[in-house]
């Protein structure tokens, strides 16, 4: 399995630092819940990792690879807090290009299986979208999990979720968990991420705590 | 700096095409001859299409769009609403006065040879009986927008504008836009012009006095979809405004797609598949602009053939058409986070051009079938069409590749370069095909295929520079 490492991270915009001096060892099969006040620099640090974003100085690494290099991007699947799809593809569409893009039936296949468990197998014909916001995170939860990684990144999973979506995702990620993926999640409710092993990394203006144990 | 450069750029760009266009009507008295008699006809589809388009727009109220400070503040207070839209109001119908009148002397310019013959008063008149009907239909907009539903006009206009297309082919005034511009024509009194202005007064001052129903979600979605617009027009590509033009119209897509491809064969050719699914989505009407934009193309090319005057106007329809046809690839320049992230290569979306030419291809073929030409003079300009086509559309692909730079892609959102960059990669495509079309049109097929290929060359080079 892979690790994700932060080697004395800086990320600044103009002046402001977002994530300042962080240093981390992400073990393989972590599940970290990052907490911390708004603009403190956790979407930074994903997005950081994802290689959605370049640090201004230090390096992040995945494995032995700097983060956003293709081999990078083959271990990190990364949910975003705001997610996207395309306006004019239905969700099934969606799974398609997804599969097709990994040359892997199998990715489409674990794709419904877990819309079919958020109960939106009725709705795969039609533009996510059209969704509400619960049903769009949904979709984005399922594509993100349906590929193959080995770390999983996920920003504010349960914005919009209903109580039983919120469940199904959390089993779905204790899941994943147990097969050994690491999984990172930032979230303001860390209570509904407690899980026998979690951490929690604190953060407060874009300084970084050592983790602990996550009660 | 780079802002007012390329803001005076887009004006200069335009304008040159503008004048380019009518030097050329104006300089050819065979297509003098031929456009005239049927212009009357074709400002009254025209005059048609904007009425319909203003009450389609008028229902997300998109020409009262004040600031998204103003809604949440001042709309939402509960002081007037009428004293926070007056400003607006009063500077959108200036705007749409100024714009149909000079709509109105160009009108005129080419409707009638001998306009420019005629006494200034005349033409002021012209001007300001324009004017007033810009102001009469900015008001009929605004009442409109005040209402839950909009009769279906579609349908009706549709009719309309059909029976227009009969009058310009058979030079005659059937149609009721046709006798109604006629009847314009002839009525730029004084008395008819401060009649339109009243009528437009007391629209307005009604449509003002109604403001406290107006729902401000609309006014406030309409707005930002506006001032993107705008940001799109004057700091963007022609490409993104193409795209929120489609938002703003709340055009969805269509439904269930035309065409269905099983996963299977979506999942062996996932970049095919994509584009083609894209395509499969297109409401009729944008297929029947697409054909339009084609055959106006195709029939601006046989009619003028030696203009290259008429060659930039070409240019930037073919422009255009390849800029529609990679909007796939266009989606993945806007939120460039979604493939950047997957482990392949990330030229991947480049292989959509094979896609995209040959649909755009396809509409050129059709197009050129539809101008009954000579089976040689088909072929000829079939092959060559789908020549420069490719180039545009390779061209238009490069532009976002040029522009996309997908590891820091949300930075780079966050601040677009405006200024001399912008420039370059919007003229790029243009250059392109202007250079294509002007070997076509010499005939020239080495001065066709020569600086295309170099131009693509660079194009290519630049790409795999970036990647």
């Amino acid at each position: 399995m892979t690790t994700l490492e932060f080697d004395n991270v800086t990320k600044t915009y103009g002046e402001n630092a977002a994530v300042d001096g962080l240093s981390l060892e992400v073990a393989s099969g972590t599940w970290l819940v990052v907490v911390g006040p708004n603009g403190s620099g956790k979407t930074t640090m994903l997005r950081l990792a994802s290689g959605l974003l370049s640090p201004s100085s230090g390096i992040v690494r995945v494995g032995d690879a700097v983060a956003g290099s293709r081999s990078a991007r083959r271990e990190v699947s990364y949910l975003s807090d705001s997610p996207a799809f395309y306006s004019d593809l239905s969700v099934a569409e969606h799974i398609d290009y997804l599969a097709g893009l990994f040359h892997d039936a199998a990715v489409a296949g674990r794709a419904h299986e877990i819309i079919g468990n958020f109960g939106l197998r009725h709705r795969v014909d039609d533009a996510p979208d059209t969704f509400s916001r619960g049903m769009k995170q949904k979709t984005a939860i399922a594509l993100a999990l349906a590929r193959p990684f080995s770390i999983l990144l996920l920003d504010e999973p349960t914005r919009g979720l209903d109580v039983e979506g919120t469940d199904t995702m959390v089993q779905l990620l204790s899941a994943i968990h147990a097969q050994g993926a690491s999984v990172i999640t930032v979230s303001h409710e860390p209570e509904k991420f407690v899980v026998d092993g979690a951490l929690e990394l604190r953060v407060h203006d874009a300084k970084f705590d050592r983790p602990q144990p996550l009660v | 700096m780079g802002e007012i450069a390329y803001r005076l750029y887009v004006l200069a760009y335009g304008s040159v095409v503008g004048l380019a266009f009518l030097g050329d009507v104006r300089g050819n008295h065979a297509a003098a001859a031929t456009i005239a008699p049927r212009t009357t006809a074709l400002a009254g589809a025209a005059l048609v299409a904007l009425i319909v388009i203003a009450g389609s727009l008028g229902r997300r109220v998109v020409a009262l769009r004040p600031s998204p400070a103003d809604v949440q503040l001042a709309l939402l207070s509960p002081s007037p609403r009428d004293d926070t839209l007056r400003s607006t109001i009063g500077v959108a119908a200036s705007v749409a006065a100024v714009a149909a009148g000079v709509a109105a002397i160009v009108f005129m310019f080419v409707a009638t040879p001998q306009f420019s013959g005629l006494s200034v008063g005349v033409e002021l008149a012209y001007v300001a009986f324009g004017a007033a009907i810009g102001l009469l239909v900015y008001a009929l907009h605004l009442v409109v927008a005040e209402r839950r539903s909009l009769v279906p006009l579609g349908l009706i206009a549709g009719a309309v504008i059909v029976l227009c297309g009969v009058d310009v082919l058979s030079e005659s005034a059937r149609s009721p836009a046709t006798l109604a511009v006629r009847s314009l024509r002839c009525g730029a009194s004084p008395i008819a012009i401060l009649a339109t202005v009243g009528i437009g007064s007391a629209l307005l001052w009604r449509a003002r006095a109604n403001a406290e129903d107006i729902e401000t979600e609309m006014i406030s979605r309409g707005g930002d979809l506006a001032d993107h617009a705008a940001v799109a027009l004057f700091g963007n590509d022609v490409r993104t405004l193409l795209i929120l033009q489609r938002s703003m119209g709340s055009q969805p897509w269509r439904r269930r797609p035309l065409v269905h491809f099983p996963s299977a064969v979506a999942q062996r050719f996932p970049v095919l598949a994509r584009t083609l699914r894209n395509i499969a989505r297109w409401r009729g009407y944008r297929w029947l602009v697409m054909l339009s934009l084609t055959g106006a193309l195709c029939g601006l090319l046989r009619v003028q053939p030696a203009s290259a005057r008429t060659t930039v106007l070409s240019a930037m329809c073919l422009w255009l058409l390849g800029l529609v046809s990679c909007e796939s690839i266009a989606q993945e320049h806007d939120r460039a986070d979604r493939l950047s992230l997957l482990p392949m290569e990330r030229s991947i979306e480049f292989r959509q051009f094979a896609a995209a030419w040959s649909i755009e291809f396809v509409w050129l073929t059709a197009a050129l079938l539809a101008t009954r030409s000579r089976a040689s003079s088909i072929l000829t300009l079939t092959c060559l069409a789908a020549a420069c086509t490719t180039a545009a559309t390779v061209a238009a692909a490069v532009t976002f590749r040029r522009v996309w730079k997908p590891v820091t892609s949300l930075e780079w959102m966050a601040s677009p370069a405006p200024g001399a960059e912008i420039v370059i990669t919007v003229l790029w495509p243009a250059l392109v095909a202007f250079i294509c079309l002007s070997g076509l049109l010499r005939g020239a097929t080495g001065a066709l295929l020569l600086p295309s290929s170099v131009l693509v060359t660079i194009g290519y080079l630049l790409w795999v520079a970036k990647g």
